[in-house]
């Protein structure tokens, strides 16, 4: 096939370079490759619709897909350059939803979440699709840690249980959402065996860059509960395994780096540098640090930086204290906002927490039920025999009151 | 910080039952059960057991007033009475009456032991 550069696409369409970037960012031109920080569109490429304009309003179809098949449209390739953020949301006037939702992401990443829960709210309200309402329960999500509010969790996770779901996949990228609303209070129980294994397969293509955050998420959690003691691994030394997992995220961040997905690599690097630092590696951790920090600024991402301000002890406070005592001032501010909220809300859920007393195998029917599988559908799915199943739903309704409808809240 | 958070987070030790351990002793409405650990299908043994309810429809049990002793997780007959659904249970039943743990009486009419 023949491609063409931009500046060639531009003459031939009669509209600008700049124009013809946003809609490859937005995925709007059918072919469209990405070299680099080049891209490439095919010969016979077909010019989008102008959705700005009257005409094209009443062409567009309101029924369009999201541009990428994940949870977290910011995590993915639509993003690529620190600094565009902002450009990359106005590209996406194609499709509404897909906007709203890129925007109260890097609003999130901004402290402004009240943008955040009024985008959330709109979306759960509007009867939007699978990766929308997903996406927007996440959102929820992260509001209620904002505020400390443990209602907004749970209806968040419960938003998140009832997106419309069509496949094994969608149901897979269910299971990971809420395993990954989980780990923000350092709960990893939920997290599928499949995914614990480092095992994506299940997922969407488009979601691997998001999947690979939580992943590094949930190894420096586990790696840190065996290093201090409250997991034990038989012949295992605590702070030899976190030492250990450096050598998994690295060809991690490598790939996200490739893949030009700019909140992924931001996540992973300081994800990476956390667990350097409680390591003991601190050369290691700085030096991911100051990337991350580099990626972050030009769009001022300085909630991504913020979440990690405790992990790090002072490291993180002293490398952005040498870059720019403004920012170090506001990433700090983040944290205690964050972590006041953070706080509240995770002791609200450890005190009503029902899921310490199920035993393995009821949460993990319970957590089956909660994503709309039928008794039958959890026996086949985790080879158990349909009256063990029925036993282990009535087990948990039982002690958490609740209905299975609603079994996602005490997850 | 971490440490103090996962170390709230970790559950007490979970003292695994071994298949014939006694749960408990429940009695209801005069019949005594000895509800144990086990298996109810070859295919459950790679977990650990559940505890075993009894078969009350392979075995009925029946109250002095003739009612049919249930568990919540059995089937539902054809006078259920609510809202039905692919997994509805005994349990959801208007008619089924809890008694001691997850076995009850059914105060259905139409299932009452008839002389």
């Amino acid at each position: 096939m023949e491609y063409l550069k931009i500046d060639d696409v531009a003459k031939k369409w009669g509209i600008g370079v700049r124009r013809v970037q946003l809609l490859c960012a937005g995925g709007k031109i059918e072919g469209a490759v990405r070299f680099g920080r080049d891209w490439m569109i095919p010969k016979d490429a077909v010019k989008p619709v102008d959705g700005r304009t009257k005409e094209g309003r009443t062409l567009q179809n309101e029924d369009m897909p999201m541009p990428r098949k994940t949870p977290c449209l910011y995590m993915t390739d639509l993003y690529s350059v620190p600094g565009t953020a902002d450009s990359v949301g106005e590209g996406l006037f194609y499709n509404h939803e897909a906007q709203v939702l890129f925007e109260a992401e890097v609003a999130y990443s901004r402290g402004n979440i009240d943008k955040v829960y009024e985008s959330a709210n709109y979306l759960l309200n509007k009867h939007s699709g699978f990766y929308a309402v997903i996406s927007a329960g996440m959102l929820l999500a992260m509001c209620a840690i904002w505020k400390g509010d443990v209602d907004m969790w749970r209806k968040a996770k419960i938003h998140i249980s009832e997106a419309p779901a069509k496949n094994d996949v969608d149901r897979d990228t269910m299971l990971l959402a809420i395993s990954a609303v989980d780990i923000m209070l350092y709960n990893v129980e939920n997290f599928p065996e499949w995914f614990k294994m480092g095992c994506f397969e299940p997922l969407n293509k488009d979601s691997l860059p998001a999947a690979a955050v939580y992943y590094a998420k949930y190894l420096y959690a586990f790696g840190y509960s065996v290093a201090t003691g409250v997991v034990k691994l038989d012949g295992v030394q605590g702070v030899s395994l976190l030492a250990m997992i450096p050598q998994t995220l690295e060809p991690l961040i490598s790939w996200v780096h490739a893949t030009g997905t700019v909140v992924s690599e931001i996540y992973l690097r300081m994800t990476c540098a956390a667990v350097y630092h409680n390591a003991g590696n601190d050369e290691m951790a700085t030096r991911h640090i100051d990337t991350a920090i580099s990626l972050a600024v030009p769009d001022r991402l300085f909630g991504l930086l913020g979440e990690y301000w405790r992990v790090m002890d002072t490291l993180l406070e002293q490398r952005l204290e040498a870059m720019d005592p403004h920012i170090c001032k506001t990433v700090r501010n983040f944290y205690h906002t964050y972590n006041q909220g953070w706080s509240k809300l995770s002791g609200a859920v450890r005190g009503k927490t029902i899921i310490t007393t199920l035993s393995p195998k009821q949460r993990e029917v319970a957590k089956l039920a909660a994503f709309g599988m039928s008794n039958q559908m959890i026996a086949d799915k985790l080879h158990m025999s349909l009256a063990a199943v029925k036993q282990a739903v009535r087990i948990v309704s039982e002690k958490s009151g609740m209905s299975r409808s609603n079994f996602a809240a005490i997850l | 910080m971490f440490r103090k958070i996962l170390q709230n987070e970790a559950t007490a030790p979970h003292m695994a039952p071994k298949e014939g351990d006694l749960y408990k002793t429940v009695t209801v409405c005069g019949t005594t059960f000895d509800l144990r650990f086990g298996y109810y299908a070859e295919i459950d043994r790679k977990s650990e057991p559940d505890v075993i309810y009894p078969d009350l429809v392979r075995v009925p049990v029946y109250t002095e007033e003739g009612r049919p002793l249930a568990t919540m997780m059995q089937d539902p007959c054809e006078s259920f009475k609510g809202k039905k659904t692919e997994d509805t249970c005994c349990g959801d039943c208007s008619y089924f009456q809890r008694c001691e743990d997850l076995i009850g009486i059914c105060v259905c009419d139409s299932n009452r032991k008839r002389e």
